[in-house]
């Protein structure tokens, strides 16, 4: 059966890679035959399209027995992130326009991403995450408007590469102590007490921090969300985000935690969350807000391991939908710009209101979203994970996770103070609303309707 | 409708139009139905009274039931017995007349309707007063009047002065009915209801238990407060001279004959408590008895001639409390009645003489009036020599019991009647140089105001001849009998006619001596009295200044309210606890912010740092606890 | 119509005239406001219809409706009305079309968004008074704060800024803990009974250990105190009335500060009773604090807002004490407190609006007089005034009577039993009435009377649309006054309902408290 098993059970990851030779032709061909742009967005869609059905039809199959395997869950969670993607390459048409590059090197991350998603060993994982990683270097490079995005760049890659090491030591010790690379391994030794497997468990989890950009992990973040393009940034802030996330449920799956391991999961998540939610007060980019913004937010992800083992899905994977959607949300709506950095200053957002309601008030409901305000996603996602913590007994926990989002409420607010509360600058242009933009708006506002009105449907269905 | 219910709503109807339309409806009309319906009242009040000497139980309309509340319930209902009824013809007669006297005396005022609008809502508020059959409804009124008297003490309120006046008394009365509120609450806590009928049965049955009895004391003590309140007595009694800053018909009707005595209708309403607590009737007759002196003394001193009256009534309203102090409540009663006729006498009186004077108030420029506007003085005179008690006019009987129960009833005491009779003496004083510096001996007039001084018109005067001839003959119409059914009096039937004829011979003694010693002193050029004030200057001087009263509660209370609220609570409190902790908290954050932030220096060697510090950290601390 | 389908269009009209309103092309500013007025119009309507329609005789719910929202959580959509909301409903639906024509001149900046905004908010405000299940209490409580957010700071003063941040924020930090006490209170339930569920009538069955419920109690508490506000929790209250819009300041008043007042009744108390008996005192302390501290405050303010802001947190004080004293007399005069204070509150404060428009200045300096300048104008305000300090025949005075006689008779039997401190705060609440009387009388005789000044003299008296709106206000002073038995019957099966649940204890000994 294996071949077309392998067929039909990496379909997603085949219409990727058809995305990707597609791509490529176009680049090599001396004249241009058709828009990249259309194209990824075309073949994106069409996997997620793809990854959902096959979830809501219960297909299951292990082409590559202990190393690659789908399940109804996994290509949900595929699904998700691939349709989380689509609007990314949207918002690219007024960065990269028809510059292939681009988009080659998303479909190629977005391919690690889906590969993560289905590993069953530590070398898929490692291929996964290499393959997701890798690109995105590049794509922060590909900013190449400003200088510092070199820089940016270089350390992310860095870090990145400490993150790999971090994740290959811990496997090796796995190994070493098990005999095997099978990904199960890992919930066994997580509630195994020999030193070993211990440091094993803790490296492989803060590698996956590190990936996660949780405090003190969090620090290429910043830098690399400023220099990135809208795009990218997005990308960063989404894609990347949830694909790290999902497989980390995947790896821990339902497994039970030690104590130690719960407090390792609660404390430097909690820490971020306020990290990320004092610091980003002070921003004035606007990039860079998102970035401490999605410090914290990795926390609050983070937060859900401690629910119970069933729980944890469900709740990342409601999480990352909401955040995804509304941070894409206000990344669409943004204000265009002639010159990249004004575009990303704050300021820019003064007075919005009078230029462009719509805009500003997209904008406004994802942040008050983000902010965990009701009677948006981002609520009933928080309240998914602090009900979890809670009813698995970590109510301490769970109380300063709170007054730690509490923190965050102000530079969300801060936002939309710009938005509607200060008069437009005189400099400010009227804005031109991209109709890709607009496309990527809705393809958001859609989905954010309907968690909010209907998130007991959506919760059903996860 | 049944008629007390009607009573109750005629000065309201007459409030509502005149209120409402009074301006565009021109004078006569707002007259018409401003004076009318108090009449019709009084017509009303007259056959309902006759129709209670006919029933002899007292007749009760329930009206409607304000609130159920569980078992509880409150119901608006009137009741008219004979202590309500005499009130009850008081407020709507001698009220009626004063709205009479009104139209002459507000006849130039551009706020006519306003103020014929106000006494209306004034009525209606006095007579739910006297006709409510709960203490609910008789509060109603209670803070009604309340309400009216703000209004009219400041009817001329560009002048902040009466503004001013007018919220002093306000004040003054929410503290009295602050303790009323509390005694009825336990009155309600103790009882169930607030209907005075069953509260005096439950008082007075012989079923009644040691409990509820035990709470006559607290209870009697806080209705009081309530009273001295609103009828002016120490240490609420600071607002009523004030209060004539209102024009003088408010002052007659609402300051003399009717509201301030709510007081004392209420007491005696409820003496079935009073007869219960000995400690309750000594405090009531020891406050009367201080503020009657008290007031006398000012009054001696005082040189406006509204102020003069003003204090005489806070003294006769003094002698009031004392015969209730003394239970002796059908002669206190008594003495309300016919002071209702010789003080708005008065009082309308003066307005005839400040009316005649083109506004003047200070008897020093006064004098010798008699023979410029004889019929106002003739009334005057009449009424003065009621007040002080001159035989065979009504202040003398009425006068003359409270002195005789002051002695013989069980409550009373040598020392009290004393203090009365010294007081009886200053009353007869005070009266008497009033009327010799404003009618008599030389003119001080001022020259300009000399030329034009005229007789009122007749609506003015035909009220003064009313009234003066009630003075005459109001004694004769015994009260405390027609009360005793209801009030009987203090049981010391021996002692009294014992003593009967002495304290008459006393009382008229008094009288004649004051008005001699006045003459003495006032009488022809008037320069003993200026030589009098000079030897006693600072006994004068404290008097003059009213034992500076004003001033040791503005010190006392007022001050320190204010000053407490404003450093206190608002600098001390507000801005710098609270809200400075508040800020201070949003600074903490913003400094941490930037704390963090700062972290973020881009160096790529820290970051690292950064990351090696915690795998390094986190694997070391999961070994401690593995 | 049926009443429940009834009920939820009263609910959702306002997201009906969000829709409408979008829909109107832009610019059509009048058109904008008659729709907003027509809209609110049918809601009192509607609103008003219900309330005939309410049996006073029915125990629980009426109109309801129960549907599954989050099932996998127990969370189900249910409304419906109840002696506890029904006269709140009815206030905020007869207040909405005041707002809305209380605007009609004073806004001129964003028109549009600003009628969405005051839709939403009574939307939310709506849907927290309705709401039966926690969590749909929740999300709409959390709602309410977005609208007032941008309503403060669109058409806010000079500080607004500062003002509605205070606000959100302050609000907010309330209702986190809210929020962890709910799940926890859930999840005990969960624990207890084995069933999950949202519904305040589940809720009201849950047994915790004294400790736990005090936590709880507090968690719940700390947000509905500061909605209320309780001192020492008020300070946002002035700065968020001064610098808010009239409509703003009117909502605020009026409706949302008996959020918290509304919380405490149908939430805070009942569903920890053990702990609130062993926290009576306090609360009947804080309860007389806010009462005293407030009129002492308003006594020393200069700008009129302020008096009467601080003097909302000494009325609502009133209501705090009501409830605390368990006495029925207390409790019905509490939820008539609530609606007097709504009314008069909510008149004074469109007519400091007003004045703002003709004089631009809200300084009690500037003024005097006006009983000259503006009669009309001058009676409505005494009469607001009057109420305030609970004249007879007001409503104001059928509240504070209430509310004082019903707690000194539930105090005298704890007296007997040799705790005298319940009596004296009842007893110092008394005094309340003093000072009430001593701060707005001080005001008014500042505001009208004495010499005519004001910052203009060209002054033009009351136009018919505020003749019309401020009549509409007194005649419902006036009505609540003279015949409080009426809207009484609706309450008082809900108030003895609340009398009984904190009456009674459901206190448990194995408690797990994590």
């Amino acid at each position: 059966m294996s071949w077309q098993a392998a067929l039909i059970a990496m379909l997603p990851e085949h219409l990727l890679l058809a995305g990707i030779v597609l791509l490529t032709l176009i680049e090599i061909a001396p004249r241009r035959w058709a828009s990249p742009l259309a194209v990824s967005a075309v073949l994106v869609a069409a996997a997620a399209l793809a990854a959902a059905l096959m979830s809501l039809a219960g297909y299951a199959a292990a082409p590559f027995a202990g190393h690659f395997s789908v399940t109804p869950t996994t290509l949900l969670a595929k699904a998700i992130v691939l349709a989380l993607t689509v609007p990314v390459v949207l918002l690219a048409r007024d960065d990269f326009g028809d510059d292939g590059q681009f988009y080659l090197l998303l479909l190629s991350s977005l391919y690690g991403v889906s590969l993560l998603l289905s590993a069953d060993s530590f070398l898929t994982l490692f291929l996964g995450l290499e393959l997701m990683s890798l690109p995105v270097y590049a794509l922060v490079l590909l900013a190449f408007r400003r200088p510092e995005s070199a820089e940016a760049a270089l350390k992310y890659l860095i870090l990145g590469g400490t993150a790999t090491a971090t994740f290959l030591m811990g496997a090796s010790l796995l190994f070493g102590s098990s005999g095997t690379l099978a990904l199960s391994t890992f919930a066994k030794a997580l509630s195994a007490n020999d030193v070993l497997a211990q440091a094993a468990v803790v490296l492989i989890i803060l590698s996956f921090f590190l990936k996660a950009a949780v405090v003190p992990f969090h620090t290429w973040a910043p830098d690399a969300y400023e220099a990135a393009s809208i795009p990218v940034t997005a990308y960063m802030a989404v894609v990347i985000k949830a694909g790290v996330l999902l497989a980390a449920v995947r790896l821990v799956g339902q497994a039970p935690l030690s104590s130690t391991m719960v407090d390792l999961l609660a404390i430097l998540p909690l820490i971020s969350i306020v990290w990320g939610n004092l610091t980003a007060m002070r921003q004035s980019s606007f990039r860079r807000m998102i970035a401490y913004s999605s410090i914290a937010h990795a926390g609050y992800l983070y937060y859900a391991f401690l629910g119970a083992g069933d729980t944890r899905f469900t709740a990342v994977v409601f999480y990352v939908l909401a955040y995804g959607v509304m941070n894409l949300l206000a990344f669409a709506s943004l204000p265009r710009s002639a010159d990249d950095n004004a575009r990303d200053h704050l300021d820019h957002l003064r007075g919005l209101y009078q230029r462009d309601p719509f805009a500003a008030l997209m904008i406004g409901m994802a942040m008050l979203s983000l902010a965990g305000i009701p009677p948006l996603p981002g609520f009933v996602a928080k309240f998914l994970i602090f009900k979890n913590v809670i009813a698995a007994g970590y109510t301490l926990y769970a109380v300063l996770g709170l007054v730690g989002s509490y923190l965050g409420i102000y530079f969300y607010l801060r936002v939309i103070q710009y938005l509607f509360m200060s008069t437009r600058e005189p400099t400010a242009e009227a804005v031109i609303t991209q109709r890709a933009a607009l496309g990527a708006g809705v393809l958001c506002l859609i989905p954010a309707v309907v968690l909010s009105v209907f998130p007991g449907w959506v919760i059903g269905l996860l | 409708m049944g008629a007390l219910t009607l009573i109750v709503l005629l000065p309201l109807a007459g409030f509502l139009v005149n209120g409402l339309a009074g301006n565009r409806l021109g004078k006569s009309f707002v007259s018409v139905v401003g004076c009318g319906l108090p009449l019709l009242a009084f017509a009303v009040a007259v056959k309902s009274v006759l129709a209670l000497l006919a029933a002899g139980t007292p007749l009760i309309e329930t009206v409607f039931t304000w609130a159920t509340i569980g078992q509880q319930s409150f119901e608006i209902s009137f009741y008219l017995d004979r202590l309500s009824s005499v009130m009850v013809l008081i407020v709507t007669g001698v009220g009626s007349v004063i709205h009479i006297y009104s139209i002459g005396y507000m006849h130039e005022d551009n706020g006519y309707a306003r103020f014929f609008a106000y006494l209306n809502l004034f009525l209606f508020f006095m007579l739910m007063l006297v006709l409510g059959r709960s203490l609910l409804v008789l509060f109603v009124g209670w803070e009604g009047v309340g309400l009216a008297s703000y209004l009219l003490i400041g009817f001329w309120f560009e002048d902040p002065v009466n503004a001013q006046a007018g919220k002093k008394a306000f004040i003054a009365n929410r503290i009295g009915d602050a303790g009323f509120l509390l005694g009825m609450f336990l009155l309600y806590t103790a009882l169930g209801t607030l209907e005075m009928d069953r509260i005096n049965a439950a008082f007075m049955s012989p079923t009644a238990t040691a409990s509820l009895l035990g709470l006559a004391t607290l209870v009697g003590v806080f209705l009081f407060i309530g009273a001295t309140g609103k009828s002016a007595q120490i240490p609420l009694y600071v607002w009523l001279p004030d209060a004539m800053a209102g024009p003088t018909p408010v002052s007659a009707l609402i300051h003399a004959a009717t509201m301030v005595t709510a007081g004392v209708y209420m007491t005696a309403r409820m003496s079935g408590i009073y007869l219960h607590s000995e400690v309750a009737s000594h405090l009531i007759a020891v406050i009367g008895a201080a503020t009657a002196l008290l007031a006398a003394t000012i009054a001696i001193t005082q040189t406006d001639i509204k102020k003069v009256l003003a204090y005489s009534t806070v003294s006769q309203l003094g002698f009031m409390f004392v015969a209730a102090g003394v239970g002796a409540y059908g002669v206190a009663v008594f003495h309300l009645y016919t002071h209702a006729f010789f003080k708005a006498c008065l009082f309308l009186g003066a307005g005839s003489v400040i009316h005649a004077m083109s506004g003047e108030q200070d008897i020093r420029k006064m004098g010798a009036l008699a023979r410029k506007i004889p019929l106002t003085s003739t009334t005057f005179v009449i009424a003065t020599a009621a007040i002080a008690g001159i035989p065979f006019l009504s202040g003398f009987f009425s006068k003359d019991e409270i002195l005789l129960y002051a002695l013989v009833s069980p409550l009373g005491s040598k020392a009290l009647f004393l203090v009365m009779a010294l007081t009886a003496l200053m009353t007869a004083f005070y009266m008497f140089r009033l009327l010799w510096l404003v009618f008599f001996g030389s003119s001080r007039v001022e020259p300009e105001v000399a030329h034009h001084i005229h007789e009122s018109p007749l609506s003015m005067t035909s009220v003064l001849v009313i009234l003066a001839f009630l003075s005459i003959i109001g004694g004769y119409l015994s009260i405390p009998h027609f009360l005793a059914p209801l009030l009987p009096l203090p049981s010391a039937e021996e002692a009294a006619h014992h003593y009967h004829w002495t304290v008459v011979g006393i009382s008229v003694a008094l009288g004649l001596l004051g008005l001699a010693g006045a003459w003495f002193v006032y009488g022809g050029s008037g320069e003993r009295g200026k030589r009098l004030q000079a030897q006693f200057a600072p006994m004068h001087r404290l008097l003059y200044a009213k034992y500076y009263v004003d001033e040791l509660y503005d010190a006392l209370l007022g001050r320190p309210l204010v000053w407490i609220s404003d450093h206190v609570f608002l600098r001390l409190g507000d801005r710098l606890l609270l809200d400075g902790t508040l800020n201070g908290l949003a600074a903490l954050a913003q400094r941490a912010a930037g704390r963090l932030g700062r972290v973020q220096t881009g160096s790529l060697h820290l970051y690292a740092l950064f990351v090696l510090l915690g795998i390094v950290g986190a694997l070391l601390w999961s070994w401690r606890h593995g | 119509m049926d009443n429940a389908i009834m009920l939820n269009l009263v609910l959702y009209l306002p997201l009906l005239g969000i829709a409408m309103l979008a829909a109107l092309p832009a610019g059509h500013e009048d058109r904008v406001r008659s729709t907003s007025f027509g809209v609110m119009v049918a809601q009192l309507f509607l609103t008003v219809i219900l309330y005939l329609r309410f049996d006073p005789n029915v125990a629980g719910l009426q109109f309801e409706t129960r549907l599954p929202w989050i099932s996998d959580w127990g969370v189900y959509y249910q409304i419906g009305l109840d002696g506890y909301n029904v006269l709140l409903v009815l206030l905020t639906a007869f207040l909405g079309p005041l707002v809305v024509a209380g605007a009609f001149s004073a806004i001129t900046k964003d028109v549009k968004l600003f009628y969405a905004m005051v839709f939403l908010i009574q939307f939310a405000m709506l849907g927290t008074f309705v709401a039966q299940d926690l969590f749909l209490f929740y999300v709409f409580w959390e709602t309410m704060l977005i609208p007032m957010f941008l309503i403060i700071g669109i058409w806010g003063g000079e500080r607004r800024i500062y003002a509605t941040l205070k606000f959100v924020l302050y609000t907010a930090f309330g209702s986190i803990l809210m929020l962890a006490a709910v799940i926890y209170l859930v999840y005990s339930l969960k624990q207890t009974t084995g069933l999950t569920s949202f519904a305040f009538a589940d809720l009201y069955r849950v047994r915790l250990p004294v400790d736990v419920q005090s936590i709880l109690l507090f968690a719940f508490a700390l947000s509905f105190a500061i909605k209320v506000p309780m001192v020492p929790l008020h300070t946002w209250l002035p700065d968020a009335h001064v610098e808010a819009p009239t409509a703003g300041s009117v909502i605020l008043a009026g409706v949302l500060l008996k959020m918290g007042t509304y919380g405490f009744m149908k939430l805070g108390f009942p569903l920890f009773p053990d702990a609130t008996r062993a926290a009576t005192p306090l609360i009947m302390a804080l309860a007389v604090v806010s009462i005293v501290y407030g009129a002492c405050l308003a006594l020393v303010q200069t700008d009129i807002k302020k008096i009467i802001a601080y003097s909302s947190i000494s009325h609502l004080g009133y209501v705090m004490l009501g409830l605390a004293s368990l006495d029925l007399l207390g409790i019905q005069g509490a939820v008539i407190q609530m609606v007097s204070h709504g009314l008069t509150a909510a008149g004074l404060f469109l007519m400091v609006g007003m004045i703002y428009e003709r004089c631009h200045t809200r300084e009690l300096a500037a003024y005097g007089g006006l009983a000259k300048i503006m009669p009309v104008y001058s009676v409505f305000f005494a009469i607001l005034t009057l109420a305030s300090i609970g004249l007879p025949t007001t409503s104001g005075f059928t509240g504070e009577f209430l509310v004082l006689l019903g707690a000194f008779r539930g105090a005298w039997p704890i007296y007997q039993q040799g705790d005298a401190f319940p009596l004296a705060m009842s007893v110092i609440a008394v005094s309340g009435v003093v000072l009430g009387a001593l701060y707005m009388l001080w005001f008014a005789q500042r505001f009208l009377f004495g010499l005519a000044k004001a910052p203009h003299s060209d002054l033009t008296d009351l136009n018919l649309r505020e003749k019309t709106i401020l009549a509409t206000i007194v005649v419902a002073i006036f009505a609540l006054g003279l015949y409080p038995q009426e809207p009484l019957r609706k309450t008082e099966v809900a108030a003895k309902q609340y009398q009984q649940l904190v009456g009674t204890s459901r206190t448990t000994v194995a408690g797990s408290a994590r």
